[in-house]
């Protein structure tokens, strides 16, 4: 690869970002419900899980809910964004524009990891004050460095996972439903939504087979310690190769939808 | 009833539903996610459980005054999903007509406005019943054995009963989306409303006084707690005190939705705002 074709793949992920930022921004009413709305969800599974808490467990237990909350978003953010973006291209008539540029589709939808940086940036900010606000909770983190490894390989798997799953999707009109159906129980095998230790023994032996398993535990770990599920060292090697086995398959399905819309390109409505 | 009117009643119908059809992995979620929900939320349990012990159970008894934990929550979350996807989809559909463009053609046809706009939820409230109805019945089955026993039926008459009004509340907020870009923001804000005051997943009792105020004027709260009356208390449909305030909902919610949602569609048509070019 030469300096101008260098410069042209870097020109089009700007390009992709600014696009990215600029719809993200772009729908301020949604943002400003967003606001309202999101403490209500919360308080709603924060009120449901008190229901089974005793007052001498509610604090470590709403800290745990806390870490869940923002490692649910950053997954489901990614699935969301990938699928939508890859989507829109089809919607709107695009995807040979797209295909075009230095790089194709694959390099222009890092973009859409710039909107999910984005989002969970505001929404994990906003969720850390919102437990303070209601709960007096703060977000302690045992061992930073473990915990922000975790966390960088919690966004490229999910980034990897979301690909994988635009690819499935984007010929579908509506992706909402199917998002919703697919995110929840892998938010439950994955042990994003609880810790893995505290899942029934049939729910632990599907989650070790799961890659986006990994990274999320991890960083769980770095958070608040506790156990994980391989030996830390183990665990490193594994998230590290999880992550990159994800990123492969998701490169090789864009690749593979690049060359079945060049080919067979699909109607849009 | 005119047989005109008739037609265009039909046609209305029919042109929704194959909107239903070509868009029936909403139906799908309608029919998996109280399942998938209501698993996370009994596992939310486990995990307290595995954490703290039997006491977690125990406090969940002694609170919501049920033992099953996956049925008490089922019952709840087979409501939210229907309820938000009601009040989302009728608040949104006349504005993404408007977006679309299609609204003036629909304004350009020989037919009733009012009669067009209004009939825009129906198919999709008719299926999303139906399809939550559906969705009660393996968990009925399994509970009960048989999925057409006299509870079970009034379970599914509530069902229908409770979500009614929403079309309503629906309507309602379509008025108020209709001439915003972003029409799809008031339906997001009512579902984190009712999904908060409703009581789907805990006793509204257990929320502050001025709390459980707000949740009394949503119908989804005493929705909930009607099918809890028949399913779980064992209370007929007719003796649930529940029964007459949903009834009296209905039109509470309906007449004021219509009359406000013919007034903006009037004044629509006079300004040009609802127009997209």
């Amino acid at each position: 690869m030469n300096y101008t074709n260098i410069r042209r793949t870097l020109d089009t992920i700007s390009a992709s970002i600014y696009a990215n930022l600029k719809i993200y921004f772009r729908y301020k009413a949604s943002l400003i419900v967003w606001l309202f709305s999101t403490p209500l969800w919360i308080l709603f599974f924060t009120t449901m899980f008190t229901l089974f808490l005793p007052e001498s467990h509610m604090r470590t237990m709403l800290h745990q809910l806390l870490l869940s909350f923002i490692f649910l978003n950053i997954l489901s953010e990614c699935m969301w964004a990938t699928s939508s973006y890859l989507r829109g291209i089809k919607e709107r008539n695009i995807m040979e524009y797209v295909m075009m540029t230095s790089g194709g589709l694959y390099i222009s939808a890092y973009g859409s990891f710039a909107r999910i940086l984005t989002d969970n940036l505001i929404f994990s900010t906003y969720i850390v004050v919102v437990f303070k606000l209601m709960f007096d909770i703060d977000l302690t983190i045992l061992n930073p460095i473990i915990f922000f490894v975790g966390l960088l390989l919690s966004y490229l798997i999910s980034y990897g996972f979301g690909l994988i799953l635009a690819s499935l999707t984007y010929r579908y009109r509506t992706i909402g439903p199917i998002i919703n159906i697919v995110q929840f129980p892998i938010l439950i095998l994955s042990g994003i939504l609880l810790p893995v230790y505290s899942l029934p023994e049939e729910i632990q032996s599907i989650s070790v087979f799961i890659p986006v398993t990994y990274p999320f535990d991890l960083s769980r770990y770095g958070a608040v310690k506790g156990s994980t599920i391989l030996p830390l060292p183990l665990e490193f090697l594994v998230s590290i190769l999880s992550t990159l086995l994800m990123n492969i398959l998701g490169y090789l399905v864009l690749k593979y939808v690049e060359h079945r819309e060049s080919i067979h390109p699909s109607s849009v409505m | 009833m005119s047989s005109k009117r008739l037609l265009e009643i039909y046609a209305h119908l029919y042109k929704e539903f194959i909107y239903v059809r070509r868009y029936y992995s909403i139906l799908i979620m309608v029919f998996i996610m109280p399942y998938i929900m209501a698993v996370i939320s009994s596992l939310l349990g486990f995990a307290a459980y595995i954490m703290v012990g039997e006491s977690a159970y125990e406090k969940f008894t002694s609170t919501t005054g049920e033992e099953d934990v996956f049925t008490y929550f089922l019952i709840g979350i087979g409501l939210f999903v229907p309820s938000t996807l009601i009040i989302s989809l009728t608040s949104q559909l006349t504005a993404s007509e408007m977006e679309r463009g299609t609204l003036e053609y629909i304004f350009l046809s020989p037919i009733s406005r009012i009669l067009a706009t209004i009939t825009f939820p129906i198919p999709w409230m008719i299926s999303i019943i139906a399809v939550s109805i559906l969705s009660y019945m393996p968990f009925f089955v399994l509970k009960f054995g048989f999925p057409f026993s006299i509870e079970m039926i009034q379970g599914y008459v509530a069902t229908l009963i409770g979500l009614t009004p929403l079309l309503g509340i629906g309507l309602l907020a379509a008025t108020l989306t209709l001439k915003i870009k972003e029409y799809w923001v008031v339906g997001n804000l009512l579902q984190g409303i009712i999904l908060f005051f409703s009581g789907f997943a805990y006793p509204i009792t257990i929320l502050p006084y001025w709390m459980q105020l707000l949740s009394m004027v949503l119908p989804t709260s005493h929705a909930v707690e009607l099918i809890r009356d028949v399913i779980e208390r064992h209370i007929s449909l007719i003796m649930s005190g529940r029964l007459p305030i949903l009834l009296l909902m209905v039109p509470l919610y309906l007449l004021p939705a219509m009359v406000s949602y013919k007034y903006v569609l009037r004044r629509g048509e006079l300004t040009g705002e609802l127009y997209k070019y």
